[in-house]
Formats: structure tokens, sequence, C-alpha cells
């Protein structure tokens, strides 16, 4: 289990607690937080459920996959800490995570 | 000398009805006819509201269960809100089946031919490198999953319909409403379709199980084995008041009949072998029944039986354990038939167990009644081999009589009028 | 669950005695010897048959299965199977069981798990149908002789078509 933490363009800040094994994208989702469309529920398709890293935590997450890699040319606003949430897999040393949402998804 | 064959001269009528003289018959060659079977697809299959599952089977948002429903591959699901869908399992790519789980939860669909992935509410959901498809491809909804053109419900029972044009459920289902009713208020916090269900075939035309599902007529023939095993669970040879059932015509081609048996009824009726306990349990829930419905209708849920028919393929019979049954022609003479269990919600681990026992001693491919019902379906189906020199069934039974019973064959004429009207445009007099 | 079993805490008779009892069993079945057959169970008996694909330890309380006997509608079950007004055995179909990869897959605190592999042909009217998948029983000993505690079908074909019925004992 881990207490992730959203952060909002208009600064609002949104904690949950994600379930180990549960992907970022889905304790989302399964916790109503607004800005991470996923439409393809996490099949690596959509590059829709973007999210973008807080800085001290982009070394403490597995790196993207070549498919991840690829999908992630094609998010809007792409950047550094760009990740796809449906490819970060929740565990306790995750626990204190923070992740921007992006201001679209599409 | 050339042999002369007496074949009927066989009138294009399909059904014929005499009201006068209480004569009705059907043409055998609907059982047998290819073309009457193609008609049947496009006239009944393609314009009738048909059974798809029961609120119960998707209990959650993101819920999905795949299945065949009148012929054609469907994904019956809820979205992440909830709001419940039917999509034709196709993928919109190059057409593999999208779902080819039974059963399942997913927040999307992904083929798995090429990676096409969508929303579970259907929306084209997969980004594809700029320069690969023309610019919006995919935006404008030529890729989403096609809806079935109707999906309703009805107390948890959902339709679809094919034909985008067709009355509501609510309109179709006419007086089978009431019916619906009496079995989804069987228990106060609703029904469930229990797990396991029974996928089995007939070699037999479609047509014949809707009647032997509402035949009350044959059940001291046909079952008379069950009846005599029944005999040392009730405490005496059972009676079964066929003849004081009552049918009724619930239009549009949908009928049930209605009656007291000598079973017992987890809902209501108890049996000795049920014993003390059970009796008290049955006590219990009568009193729950009578408080929430009243005592007439208290009455007609735990004692009364019911076997229903909704027009064109859907059985729900309310016997000595519910079962909502429905089939669907393969061929002339074959159909594929589903067969599930509803019970209530929460029901107790003890009258699930004797639900489901009740269940399974009659009803089902193991059961010790409706493996004789397919025997004698299929025997007439290979009866209906001699059509062209013995044309005719006689469907008369009752027809005389102001309130026709369970053991008359009303409930059949109410179905053969509707086919008759869809398929041939009314009965010849 | 199966555990594999060795040393002298192991069972007492071979895979090969296992094997002898349900040849017998299924050769009782093939030729409708089901008075026999239902002798080979003891009081208190169970016979079930869950729907196709179900996990083997599934509950007949909890889902619909196609048979779920107690010893009580076991001994119905019979009975009615050899009457003639068991319409759809009259006239009796063909048989054929053949049973293979027995295996002994653990001791319970009454009996021996055992478990094996069964085809049966039903064949009657032109029409042959297969029924497959394996068997697992609870044996016990009754005066040194191999008794079924419980046996349970579990049919590995992916539905009852077209079979249509399970009207014998597979």
């Amino acid at each position: 289990m881990a207490v992730v933490t959203f952060e909002h363009i208009d600064g609002r800040r949104e904690s949950i607690e994600a379930q180990a094994g549960q992907s970022l994208m889905e304790a989302a989702i399964y916790s109503g937080v607004e800005g991470i469309d996923a439409d393809c529920g996490g099949e690596l398709a959509c590059a829709t459920c973007h999210v973008v890293v807080a800085e001290e935590w982009r070394d403490k997450i597995a790196p993207p996959s070549s498919d991840e890699r690829e999908l992630l040319d094609l998010v809007v606003g792409k950047g550094p800490g760009s990740r796809l949430s449906c490819q970060i897999r929740i565990d306790a040393a995750l626990d204190g995570l923070v992740v921007g949402v992006p201001a679209s998804q599409h | 000398m050339a042999t002369v064959l007496n074949k009927l001269d066989l009138p294009p009528q399909l059904v014929e009805e005499d009201r006068g003289r209480g004569l009705f018959r059907v043409s055998r060659r609907a059982f047998v006819d290819s073309e009457i079977y193609r008609k049947e697809r496009e006239l009944i299959f393609d314009r009738c509201w048909l059974y798809i599952g029961h609120s119960s089977e998707l209990t959650k948002p993101n819920d999905f269960v795949t299945r065949k429903v009148g012929g054609r591959e469907l994904i019956f699901n809820r979205d992440r809100k909830g709001e419940y869908h039917a999509f034709f399992n196709v993928c919109p790519h190059r057409g593999a089946m999208l779902a080819r789980d039974k059963a399942g939860t997913t927040l999307g669909f992904k083929c798995f031919y090429h990676g096409w992935s969508f929303n579970n509410n259907g929306k084209f959901a997969t980004k594809m490198v700029p320069g690969t498809y023309p610019e919006g491809f995919g935006k404008d909804g030529c890729q989403d999953l096609v809806p079935v053109p109707k999906l309703a419900e009805y107390r948890g029972f959902w339709f679809v319909n094919y034909d985008a044009g067709t009355i509501s459920l609510e309109e179709y289902l006419a007086d089978a409403r009431d019916f619906l009713d009496v079995v989804a208020d069987h228990s106060p916090l609703g029904m469930e379709i229990i797990g396991g269900a029974q996928e089995y075939s007939l070699n037999a035309n479609w047509k014949l199980l809707v009647e032997n599902s509402v035949d009350g007529y044959h059940a001291a023939e046909t079952h008379a084995t069950y009846l005599e095993y029944l005999g040392a669970a009730i405490g005496g040879p059972p009676e079964l008041p066929t003849g004081e059932s009552r049918a009724y015509d619930l239009k549009n081609g949908h009928a049930v009949i209605q009656g007291v048996a000598p079973w017992g009824r987890p809902v209501g009726q108890w049996i000795p072998a049920w014993g003390e306990q059970g009796k008290e349990d049955i006590a219990a829930i009568y009193a729950e029944l009578r408080g929430r419905v009243g005592d007439v209708r208290a009455e007609q849920i735990a004692l009364r039986n019911r076997n229903m028919t909704i027009f064109p393929n859907l059985v729900i019979n309310d016997i000595m354990a519910i079962t909502v049954r429905t089939f669907f022609p393969e061929a002339p003479d074959y159909m594929t038939v589903v067969s599930w269990a509803l019970g209530p919600k929460d029901e107790s681990e003890r009258f699930r167990k004797r639900r489901l026992d009740n269940f399974l001693e009659f009803l089902g491919p193991g059961g010790f009644a409706t493996p004789d019902d397919v025997e004698a379906l299929e025997s007439a189906q290979r009866g209906y081999s001699n059509y062209e020199f013995a044309g005719w069934n006689d469907i008369s039974r009752g027809m005389l009589k102001e309130h026709p019973a369970g053991d008359d064959e009303e409930q059949m004429r109410c179905f053969w009028r509707e086919w008759a009207r869809r398929i041939e445009g009314g009965i010849a007099a | 669950m199966e555990t594999a079993l060795s040393g002298s805490a192991a069972v007492s008779r071979s895979r090969a005695d296992y094997e002898d009892f349900l040849y017998h069993e299924a050769a009782l079945l093939d030729e409708w010897r089901l008075e026999e057959w239902l002798a080979l169970f003891v009081a208190g008996a169970t016979y079930e048959v869950p729907t196709s694909g179900r996990p083997e330890d599934v509950s007949s309380a909890e889902e619909l299965f196609y048979i779920a006997d107690d010893w009580y509608r076991l001994q119905e079950r019979v009975a009615r199977l050899l009457k003639k007004g068991a319409h759809s055995e009259w006239p009796r179909s063909l048989g054929l069981r053949m049973i293979s990869n027995v295996r002994i897959l653990g001791r319970a605190a009454d009996g021996v798990r055992i478990g094996c592999a069964f085809t049966t042909y039903r064949s009657r009217d032109d029409r042959t149908d297969t029924f497959f998948g394996h068997h697992r029983y609870l044996l016990t000993e009754v005066d040194g002789a191999l008794r079924i505690k419980e046996k349970r079908s579990l049919l590995a074909m992916s539905s009852l078509r077209p079979h249509g019925r399970v009207s014998i004992i597979v």
C-alpha cells in the first residue's frame, strides 16, 4: 500500500491510497482522480494516462520499457518526468510518490 | 406402371385455426424447412427483444460477459461509470473477437490480433504514429465498437433488439411484466443468477422447446419417473393438478401457465423432506412476503408455480426452483440452450442448497426430467421427416374452454399466433 | 490438492489395485449392471458432476451443477435409470468407458484420493456422443474391498453440445 499525491495544474493536491500490485493508473481511476483519462484501460495503446513524475521520484521508479517509450512520444505535452501511469506498478517503496496531472490528455 | 405417391397437398399456410370448431393445427414444415428457418432469423430473431442477461451478472462497473445472442457474438458490460452496454464482439480493425473470456472485469478491451484498444464504453483508444493513418483517424467514431441497436431492462432482466425501430421493451413485454414482477419480488433484496450455467443442445427445432417449457399435459406421462421419485420426498403419491392450473395469454406471443404443484418451493412451499427446521424457515419467508407484498401476492409467489414463455425464445420457469432458459436455432433441427438458476440474493446456505437440489432433481441435462424432454423433442424432430405424408401437429386441446388449463394447449397457441403473424402475416382461418 | 506419497505411511495398495477397481466399475456401467455399480458405494456416498470448466473444488451448495447427488438421490437415480420410463435411456444406449491416467493423489482422513482420466462413449440412433474428463474419487475400505465414498466427474468438454444430456453415468 502506498499513499500517492496527484498535483493538478490549478495547484490542488489530491492524495489517495494505492494498493500494492495495482498500476498507478488503476489507483487513480478507482479513486476518482480527475485528469487521468486512461482510455484504453491499461493496454499501453492510448497514451492518455500521462503523468509527470516529481523530480525526486524519477529514479525511484523502474524505467520505461521500449513499448512505453514509443507511446510516450505520442503524449500531449511530453517533458522530462513524463510517464504512462498504467506502467507504474505500486509497491510500498513508492509510498509518498508525487506526480503531476497534465492539463489535458488529448 | 409408375407408382403414384400420395403426398399431401400441403397448403402454403403453416398455422390454421378454426375457433368455431375448436381446432388448431401447425404444419410440420415449420419445423424442418430451411426457408422458414431463414425467415425466422430475419423476421423474428432480428426483430424481437432477445434476453441477454441479468443485472446480477454484472455487479460492478467494468464487469463484462460475452455471449452469443440471436446468432451474434456480443459483449454485455458496464463501463467505468456503471452504465450498461451491449456491443458487437468484433474488432473494428479486421474483425477478431475483442473479448474472448466468458466473463471478467476490465477497464478497456484490447484486441489480441493487432493490439487495437478500446475504452469499455466502446470508444476507440489507440494512438497511432503520425503518418500511419489519415489525419483524424479514429476520432470520428468510425473505429469505435458498434453498439447493439437496442438494449433495455425490466426488473433486472436485460434484453437486446437488433431492430433500431422496434417498440419499447415495456410495450413488447405487455402483460408478461406482471409475471416478471412476481419472479423479481421473491426476495426483498432482489434476485441473482447463481453461478454455473448449463450449456447444452438439442437435435430438434427451437419451437419444440418453447412448447415443451409450458406443457402441463406431458408431465404425468413423460415425467412419471420424476413424480414417483417425488412421492417419497413429499410423503405420499404426488398429485399434479395441471387440470386446475390456468393458462394466460400475455399478448405479443407471451404466455404463462400458473397453478399448484406438490413439490417444495424454496420461496414458500414446505415439504416433509425439509423437516421441522425447514418448516420454520419457510414460515419466516412467507411472513416477510406477506408484510412486503400483501396476502394475495404472497400466496401467488409462495404457493403457485409459473411456466412462462416470452416470445420468441425466453423461458422463465418458477417451479421447484427458478430457471431462466434461452435457446437459439443454429439449424432447423439443432438448437443451443443455456439454462441458469435464479434465486434470492443473500439466500441462506441451507436454502441455497435446497434450491439447487430441487433444480437438479428435475431440471438440467443431468436431472430426472429434462433428459426425457430432450428425448421427446428429438423424437418429434425425427418424426417430422414424415411431414410430407403426416403433415400436421394438432394443438387444439382446450380450445373450446372459457378458461384453458395448464394441461391444455392455449399457451402454445399464443406463441403460434404471434409466430404466424410475423412469418406469414397472420393465421389462415 | 494432490500430494505425492512415499514411505510406509503411504497407502497399502498399489496403483494396479485401484486401476482394477476402476476398470471393474467401468465394466459394470458399460453393461448396465447399475445395481452392482451402486453396491460399490458406501451408504452416505455422493456423486457429483459440475458444469464444465469450474474449479475442481467448486461447491454444489453454491453453484449450479449438472448432477449433485447425495446418497438418497444416487440410489433413486439408479432406480430410475432401470425403468422403462426413463425415456432418455430407453431403448438403452450402448456405451464404452475408457479409463486411464490413474493416479493416487493422496491420503485423506477417511480414505484415499484417486484420480483418473475417462473417455465415455454413448451411442444410440446412429449418433455417438463422447464425454471426457477426469474422475476424482475418495475410496475407502470395507471388509478388505474398495468402496466409493465420493465420486466427482469433471467434464473437460467445453459444453454439453452436441450431447444434450448426461442421462448415463459417465
